[in-house]
């Protein structure tokens, strides 16, 4: 028996889901809401539908056993779809079951979820506190839902929206993820480590900003390298730090490396920056002590576009930045996006050249995707003023794989072929002996697919 | 819970070429590019995870009515079966279990 169970909605999408186990990093944010739970003494069980062994069977068996009074799940924009589902599979299960959902989409789309039905609350934000504060209203009758900041809610056909939470506790005083409760063992990457949250810029494309107030609220060096310590004693192989930029305080990443060496963990690691970094000679640091790739956000190869992102970067840092992480031996990984509000086909081709240069020049493993709406973006709010026209309401296909919105100069089957076409160029001018970020192989043109004859 | 299964695509660098009336496919699989003609595009275009196959089979009568049923119903199953056998496509996609379980476990 158990008090909550915890689960984490998969992508509807098959490659999507193949990706995610590809990154095979565990649900930190989930086990950190299980880490709260339980140091109030709640008894919790976390199930990843991301797994190959979380069968639909498997979660149908896991809640009619464990008997939670109280579900929580966790979904982003794409696996919404999934979270309904799951929903409405424990709907079936059990009519008393309290059935909650949080995480980045319904923070933004709240209403929406509740209007579905098969859901009763939606935490909305960073989400220990509320949910701990909805725990005890439910399970040790504390205060009522209407007094817990952060909480939107349905009593029968009726949704209120209470007052939004303000990140309040330094996260210093959140318990450490309950990594015990996942099976690690099943995680390709399972020293994923979070030494911040939040994020200080306003890109137009991401949710973080409007997530986290704009802040980035870090942990203490100290508190981080023992963590890492901790999971370096579970058999952690290598490190992944999941910050969306770790390289923005050089200070506390100096002092994390130097209490890392002091401990004598030795492990590889993996980290996201930004181009503007302050200081490019910190590379030759971050490589002396352990780092092997840095994934960059390069967003655009057109300077136009690019300074039309909120991100306050140029080509320039870009070159600058990656070159250096290049020359310090790390692996570069850098990100762009097509189809953003002011791309035009020549700036798209502007950008496929910019990677493939990267990826000539610095060995960068390139990736190129979809820009697309997520709700509680800039691009999503003010869809209208960028002369976007989102015409794909199925979240599932939010997957910065596939085009759900037409711009001003090119409609979704243009950007769908210029992704394809920037594949295409990525493959073909990939350096010899390198390794793209997608997991095929280039090759030759095959013959016509033979469905026969067009006659049928 | 509702179990939807229908044919999905896995592939997801592809474009489309041509006029709507006669799309033409062509996918980035596992061993290269593969054209695919006309009607196979339009299987192509169809098989989103939200088409069953009963779907794609009537949207192929509209485009060939005086085919039998039976012949269309051939050729598409050996379109979908070749597809998947490629890695471009599952026949029988459950968006909740996209891919075939290796091992379940028990639960503890």
């Amino acid at each position: 028996m158990i008090d909550i169970a915890l689960i984490t909605a998969p992508s509807p999408v098959p490659f999507s889901v193949l990706a995610s186990r590809h990154a095979g990093t565990p649900p930190l944010g989930v086990a950190y809401l299980a880490a709260a739970l339980q140091q109030k003494g709640y008894r919790v069980g976390i199930v990843d539908m991301n797994l190959c062994s979380s069968t639909r069977r498997y979660l149908r068996r896991f809640l009619e056993i464990k008997h939670p009074r109280v579900v929580g799940i966790s979904s982003l924009t794409e696996s919404y779809p999934n979270a309904v589902r799951i929903a409405a599979m424990v709907r079936e299960i059990s009519d008393h079951i309290a059935v909650v959902i949080g995480g980045p989409h319904v923070t933004f789309a709240a209403e929406e979820a509740l209007r579905t039905g098969v859901f009763d609350f939606v935490v909305c934000g960073e989400g220990e506190r509320t949910l701990v504060e909805l725990a005890d209203s439910l399970l040790r009758g504390g205060k009522s839902p209407e007094e817990i900041p952060g909480l939107h809610w349905r009593k029968g056909e009726e949704i209120y929206r209470n007052a939004p939470r303000t990140p309040g506790l330094g996260l210093d005083e959140l318990p450490l993820p309950a990594r015990r409760l996942l099976r690690l063992e099943e995680y390709p990457n399972a020293g994923a480590v979070i030494t911040g949250r939040g994020c200080p810029n306003r890109c137009i494309f991401c949710t973080a900003g409007a997530m986290f107030g704009g802040q980035y609220r870090r942990r203490s060096p100290q508190q981080v390298a023992e963590e890492i310590d901790r999971l370096a004693g579970m058999g952690a192989r290598s490190l992944m730090f999941l910050d969306d930029t770790l390289t923005a305080d050089l200070d506390r990443l100096d002092r994390l490396l130097f209490l890392m060496d002091r401990k004598g963990i030795r492990l590889p690691w993996v980290c996201e920056s930004r181009v503007d970094i302050e200081e490019t000679g910190f590379f030759d640091r971050m490589a002396r002590a352990g780092c092997t790739g840095v994934q960059f956000g390069v967003e655009s190869g057109s300077p136009e576009v690019l300074s039309r992102l909120g991100k306050g970067i140029c080509l320039d840092q870009v070159i600058r930045a990656v070159g250096a992480a290049h020359r310090a031996g790390i692996h570069p990984v850098c990100s762009l996006m097509i189809g953003l509000p002011d791309d035009t086909e020549k700036t798209v081709l502007q950008t496929i050249e910019f990677a493939a240069g990267l990826q000539r020049e610095f060995y960068a493993r390139v990736g190129i995707s979809i820009a697309t709406p997520f709700p509680g973006t800039y691009l999503f709010r003010h869809a209208r003023k960028l002369g976007l026209e989102i015409e794909e309401r199925d979240y599932g296909r939010y997957n910065l794989h596939t085009p759900v919105m037409r711009t001003r100069h090119l409609d979704r089957r243009q950007i769908r072929n210029l992704h394809f076409e920037a594949m295409d160029r990525l493959r073909r001018s990939a350096p010899s002996g390198m390794s793209n970020i997608f997991p095929h192989p280039p090759g030759p043109e095959q013959a016509v697919y033979d469905f026969r004859d067009e006659v049928v | 819970m509702n179990k939807t299964r229908n044919p999905c695509r896995c592939a997801i660098y592809w474009k489309v070429e041509g006029t709507d009336s006669y799309p033409q496919v062509t996918v980035y699989g596992l061993t290269g590019l593969i054209r695919l003609n006309r009607t196979a595009s339009r299987i192509w275009l169809l098989s989103d995870g939200r088409h069953s196959v009963e779907e794609i089979l009537r949207a192929l009568k509209g485009r060939f009515p005086g085919v039998a049923d039976s012949r269309l119903r051939e050729e598409l199953g050996q379109f979908l079966s070749r597809a998947e056998a490629r890695g471009l496509l599952l026949r029988r996609w459950d968006p909740l279990q996209p891919y075939r379980i290796i091992k379940e476990r028990a639960v503890e």
